[in-house]
């Protein structure tokens, strides 16, 4: 390994180990500030998510969730295109899984998920390759138009999830559950982690070879690195506007059909919300390689679940997970770990 | 007393490692032209911009006028009267001239407007006092590259700067234009003005310095009166030829290294006559219009360049040079008329059978944060991805040989960005000029069988390691400013290898605003002046090079002339 590589690895570890530690002051700050005993707060925090079966379980199912985001965030990141459209993607995805499902309640156990599955991608993907064929053919920027088809989406699936698939014996806004034989089955009751795992895993090892080693990868690469060289070594610059856009659309619509598949069994109103942010948040920290999905997605789903336990079992709202997100972002983005090696070597 | 003396100045770059300055030591007298010289790489640029304060030595002090000074910004040279035009120019093309020299010390009223009249009239009576024509009310985006020069110097003499620091200040010259800018030059010098003139060209040194200080790895190598130094010995110096460095006082005197006659390029690349094929690539009355009233960029051009001949297109910057680029390269499209490439329309995506050496190297020609790997593999990927999955043997192997081939100073897997400018080239090239593996293996196999021995051992070994001889070009090559910035070592090379691709058949277009360089390299010259072929003679010992002057600079034909 040369002596560059180094450099740029350990600058990456360093913004990480920055964000992190501030994240983790950041938390304790809050949390000394807004609860009335900071001891259990902070025990609940920071041990809870491993503290049960229920809590450890439901974490792990959310951070299947967030790879998928992430995965769907990055790829479109790595090739220059910006998906904010994550939202409405992954809502809609499990919209049209759920839509499926119970369309076809009497379907062949095995068929039917993955049609509906299939169909939750492809909704996405629709959604995310508009954007990119809007861009290509009116110049309409990709990052203003799938955030806005995104925000109306939200607003047709609420309708959909409360109107027409409107469970009626239910007291909550939420469709009907889909049959069982269509769901993925539990792991660690009562927690909601299923087999749906596996899938999610081997789709991020796909994903992986995908970008690394086959000739889309390498071209999506170059385009995210260098368009105008991209060009000039005739990479297909339609294609590379449109497919990423589509199969970053289809990742995200997978997270919403798992959701429905693997760990909800239905769509309640608004339940996917924020997902399509967090995988912004875990591409991010990643640096947009499949592989380090996992672990950023590890990192979120176990603020999101210390946040959760702090708000059942103390007095502190679960908007503290926003404000910690909020500040690993901004280390993150901040590349304080450039700043600080850079004034260590001007004083060597 | 120097006016400026810098010593022991030591700097090494923490990213790369490497030792940039390595001790060196630079003696400015007062009113003086004084030219840095050496090779890409000798470290004349840090030394410079350690003295303009965009970097600072590890060690070393620099005195102006006798008095140690620190300077650890561009505002702290400022007020020392320092003042430097770098490489690239650093200009707001939508500004108008006087907006541009006077930004950020502009003339104000009440104390807070901008002052547009006196400005204007400020700048104007400074441009005027210099001997430059510029009007300061036209945007800075239309002046030509001379032009920018003088705008550049004038923005430090609006500041009062009295040493200029003018980093290649000729590199984007064409001839009459280095004319003009050495003759302000030496106005400002008259003027009381102190210059710093770095360059790799041996021949303006004789022309307009009055001491030389060459620079090699990072050291002083030698500091002489010009008048001293005969032009061959100045090129060996710079180039290294004389590697004992205690003679370097005496005046060693090898011939032919690098030298050239003085206006030449010097890179010395000899070649014998073309035997021209077929045409290979053709434009027929092509067009590019713009704006409705404005006149077309490229105007009724024909040509056609046929296979073993090098076709030099000469002119200066912005008569269309640029938008020819384009359209020889696929990536613009014409008006009118139509581009052929083996009498087929050219694709605009590239697929194999041509390479492309682009002016922009850094940004168009390569991808800065890619590898060299990744840079080298980036055009055949057909054959590196057979069935969309990456070979990597195949890819490792084309590295490797691509690195030793061209003698490329990198690593693999380092960085492209972190390489020098020679290196960056020597990558494009290696990547344009290969043969696409997939043709190479069948035209080996094909050759083998032909001779009876075919085992599939022998085409794999042939494949590697005569890859160096063997490889047989794309049947088309576009060249363009291919050497510009370049020192001579590395021009040398490039220059010979698109000798070499034109022997072994390929089909050349050379565009270049470097006339020297297309009649050194050039069968055949077009000369464009406001997107027309105004001149096209065949090239040899005998052609007129003031009548190809002239037609670059649209005066009219020899015979109206007359």
């Amino acid at each position: 390994m040369n002596e560059t590589r180094r450099t740029e690895l350990k600058g990456r570890a360093l913004t990480l180990g920055i964000a992190l530690g501030g994240a983790f002051a950041v938390t304790v700050l809050l949390l000394w500030a807004l609860s009335s005993s900071f001891g259990d707060a902070f025990r609940l925090f920071f041990a809870a998510p491993f503290g049960n079966t229920y809590y450890l379980g439901n974490m792990l199912a959310e951070v299947g969730i967030l790879v998928l985001a992430g995965l769907g965030a990055g790829v479109a990141f790595g090739s220059r295109n910006f998906n904010l459209g994550g939202e409405g993607q992954v809502y809609l995805g499990s919209v049209v899984t759920a839509a499926t499902c119970l369309a076809l309640p009497s379907g062949n156990p095995v068929l039917v998920p993955v049609l509906a599955a299939i169909a939750g991608a492809l909704s996405g993907s629709l959604l995310g390759w508009l954007s990119g064929q809007l861009r290509l053919s009116l110049g309409v920027d990709e990052l203003i138009s799938s955030f806005l088809v995104s925000a109306a989406v939200v607003y047709f699936c609420d309708f959909v999830v409360t109107g027409p698939l409107q469970d009626p014996s239910s007291n909550f806004q939420a469709t009907g559950p889909i049959p069982e034989a269509f769901r993925f089955a539990r792991i660690m009751p009562p927690s909601s982690l299923s087999t749906a795992v596996v899938p999610v895993l081997a789709i991020l090892v796909l994903m992986a070879v995908l970008l690394a080693r086959t000739r889309f990868g390498f071209e999506l690469s170059l385009m995210g690195k260098n368009a105008e060289f991209a060009r000039y070594v005739g990479i297909d610059q339609g294609f590379y506007r449109t497919a990423p856009m589509a199969l970053s659309g289809a990742l995200y619509g997978l997270a919403g059909a798992f959701l429905v598949l693997g760990s909800q069994y239905r769509v309640m109103k608004g339940f996917s919300a924020g997902i399509g942010w967090t995988g912004i948040a875990v591409a991010l920290v990643a640096g947009n390689a499949p592989l380090a999905m996992l672990p950023a997605a590890f990192l979120f789903g176990y603020l999101d679940a210390g946040a959760k336990a702090v708000m059942v079992g103390a007095d502190v709202t679960q908007e503290i997970v926003s404000v910690v997100q909020a500040a690993v972002f901004i280390f993150i983005t901040a590349r304080f770990a450039d700043r600080f090696l850079a004034g260590r070597k001007e004083k060597r | 007393m120097p006016a400026l003396l810098m010593e022991g100045i030591r700097k090494r770059y923490l990213t790369s490692g490497a030792r940039a300055n390595d001790g060196a030591t630079l003696e400015v007298r007062d009113r003086e032209i004084h030219a840095l010289v050496g090779e890409n790489g000798a470290g004349k640029t840090t030394l410079m911009k350690i003295l303009y304060g965009l970097e600072r030595p590890d060690s070393g002090r620099i005195l102006l006028d006798g008095k140690a000074v620190a300077i650890p910004n561009p505002a702290a040279a400022a007020l020392c009267g320092i003042g430097m035009v770098s490489q690239h120019a650093e200009i707001v093309g939508e500004f108008t001239v006087a907006q541009n020299v006077s930004l950020c010390a502009e003339p104000r009223r009440f104390a807070f407007f901008y002052d547009r009249k006196a400005a204007e009239r400020e700048v104007g009576r400074l441009a005027a006092e210099n001997g430059f024509g510029l009007d300061p009310r036209v945007p800075a985006s239309s002046l030509s590259a001379a032009e920018i020069q003088e705008l550049e110097i004038l923005k430090l003499l609006w500041r009062r700067a009295s040493l200029l620091i003018l980093d290649e200040p000729t590199s984007l010259l064409a001839e009459h234009e280095v004319e003009g800018l050495f003759s302000s030059l030496k106005r400002l010098r008259a003027a009381g003005k102190t210059i710093i003139l770095i360059t790799h060209k041996a021949a303006e040194v004789k022309r307009i310095a009055d001491a030389v200080t060459v620079m090699r790895a990072g050291r002083t190598f030698i500091r002489l009166s010009a008048a001293d130094l005969a032009e061959a010995d100045l090129a060996g110096l710079m180039m290294g030829a004389h590697d004992a460095v205690g003679e370097a006082g005496g005046r060693p005197a090898t011939e032919g290294t690098a030298s050239g006659s003085p206006a030449a390029l010097g890179t010395g690349v000899r070649k014998d006559s073309a035997v021209a094929g077929p045409a290979v690539f053709e434009m027929r009355r092509v067009t590019v219009a713009r704006q409705r009233r404005a006149r077309p960029s490229i105007d009724d051009l024909s040509l056609a360049v046929r296979s073993g001949e090098i076709v030099g297109v000469c002119g200066l910057a912005g008569n269309g040079l640029a938008e020819l680029e384009d359209l020889a390269a696929g990536i613009g499209k014409p008006t009118r008329g139509s581009v052929l490439l083996s009498g087929k329309p050219l694709p605009r995506r590239r697929e194999g059978g041509r390479g492309y050496v682009p002016t922009d190297r850094l940004w168009r020609g390569s991808s800065l944060y890619s590898s060299v790997g990744e840079n080298l593999a980036a055009l055949d990927r057909r054959s590196f991805f057979p069935r969309g999955f990456e070979d990597r043997k195949a890819v490792g192997r084309f590295v490797e040989e691509s690195i030793g081939c061209y003698g490329i100073a990198g690593s693999p897997t380092q960085r492209l960005g972190t390489l020098s400018g020679g290196n960056i080239q020597k990558v494009i090239l290696a990547r344009e000029l290969a043969e696409p593996k997939r043709a190479r293996l069948s035209r080996v196999r094909a050759a083998a069988g032909r001779a009876g021995f075919l085992h599939a051992s022998s085409v794999r070994a042939s494949g590697t390691r005569d890859a160096c001889v063997e490889d047989q070009g794309p049947p088309f090559l576009l060249f363009c400013n291919p050497v510009q910035g370049l020192d001579m070592a590395s021009s040398a090379f490039v220059h010979g290898r698109l000798v070499e691709e034109r022997d072994r058949g390929s089909a050349i277009l050379l565009l270049s605003s470097n006339l020297d360089e297309v009649l050194e390299l050039s069968d055949r010259i077009i000369v464009m002046h406001r997107g027309a072929a105004v001149l096209e003679v065949r090239n040899g010992p005998l052609v007129d090079r003031s009548a190809i002057e002239d037609a670059m600079l649209g005066l009219a034909s020899p015979e109206e002339r007359r």
